[in-house]
């Protein structure tokens, strides 16, 4: 009897390790996966050079954030070689699930009123990129 | 007798606990040639002579590790602030793109104090001989985000120019305690 409930148990486990692994793109992860070496931890940027997120009216209400995410964004000044600031890269590879996950992270971070975005909203702003 | 032993024991303890051991003494570095800083000024090894020195290897068009290291550079900046034998040194791993103009802009961006943090760039033989010297990683790669390779770290010196450790310039706690061997040695 105690064997019988061996596969059940395995079955499980395998369950609870798989669900560990997909939290480890939340919304969190994927932020300083893919946005804080530029915004940093706290979303404060650096300086002038690369811009705070902090309660940020883009991160708050712009309808093309999704697209900036995905597309990225170019610097100001591109090709003057001493002038030049950062360009924020694409990043193609991103799911509209993930960039979802990424702005609801932001917003809930770094606004202190935050709205979350939905997963349709998302979905429209990147089929109307520019 | 019993508690005079005791309370010798114990002052003992304590006065071992609160101090913190010898920072290692790794090596002497060298830094040779002649580097210039974001004002178009000279910099050699012998400038920095007499002073605490943390040195990292960077460069200004990096797009991955370096923006953590400089806002954890400017940490150090702010929390030595009171201090004039101080420095802090970037080396330029890409010389051909940062000039001293391109240095003269990226620092303003950021909040350097030119007095405290140098920017600097020099040829790059010159730079790969002083990365070598201070045994830190940086390569040339195209494949790498940027064009270049290289290690986070901070090297901190002493003022008799010894290296006294190595931290990661990335990891706010590693900087912490990069802080505090600051201030072991001021002591």
């Amino acid at each position: 009897m105690k064997w019988t409930i061996l596969p059940f148990v395995v079955f499980v486990a395998i369950v609870v390790m798989l669900s560990c692994e997909k939290s480890g793109s939340s919304g969190q992860s994927l932020y300083n996966q893919h946005c804080a070496n530029c915004h940093l931890g706290n979303g404060e940027g650096l300086g002038e050079l690369i811009p705070s997120i902090v309660n940020s009216s883009v991160l708050a209400t712009s309808d093309s954030l999704a697209c900036m995410i995905r597309n990225g964004v170019k610097s100001e000044n591109e090709g003057n070689s001493v002038f030049e600031g950062y360009s924020m890269p694409p990043n193609n590879q991103l799911s509209e699930i993930e960039i979802t996950n990424i702005i609801n992270y932001a917003r809930g971070e770094f606004l202190s009123n935050s709205q979350p975005i939905l997963l349709p909203q998302v979905k429209k702003s990147l089929e109307n990129c520019n | 007798m019993k508690y005079l032993s005791l309370t010798f024991f114990l002052t003992v303890l304590f006065f071992s606990c609160s101090q913190k051991e010898e920072l290692p003494k790794y090596s002497k570095a060298t830094i040779p040639g002649t580097y210039v800083n974001q004002n178009g000024e000279t910099i050699t090894g012998k400038d920095l002579e007499g002073n605490i020195v943390v040195a990292d290897f960077v460069f200004t068009h990096c797009p991955s590790i370096c923006p953590r290291m400089a806002e954890q550079m400017l940490r150090v900046q702010e929390e030595f602030s009171d201090k004039d034998d101080l420095r802090l040194i970037s080396f330029s791993i890409d010389p051909a793109r940062d000039t001293v103009g391109r240095l003269k802009w990226y620092t303003q961006k950021i909040g350097t104090n030119d007095d405290v943090w140098s920017f600097v760039r020099a040829e790059k033989e010159v730079v790969r001989e002083t990365s070598d010297s201070l045994m830190v990683f940086q390569e040339k790669d195209e494949n790498a985000p940027g064009g270049f390779n290289h290690a986070s770290q901070f090297i901190l010196m002493d003022k008799d120019g010894i290296v006294r450790g190595y931290y990661d310039g990335v990891k706010p706690e590693d900087v912490s305690e990069l802080i505090e061997d600051i201030h072991t040695l001021y002591q």
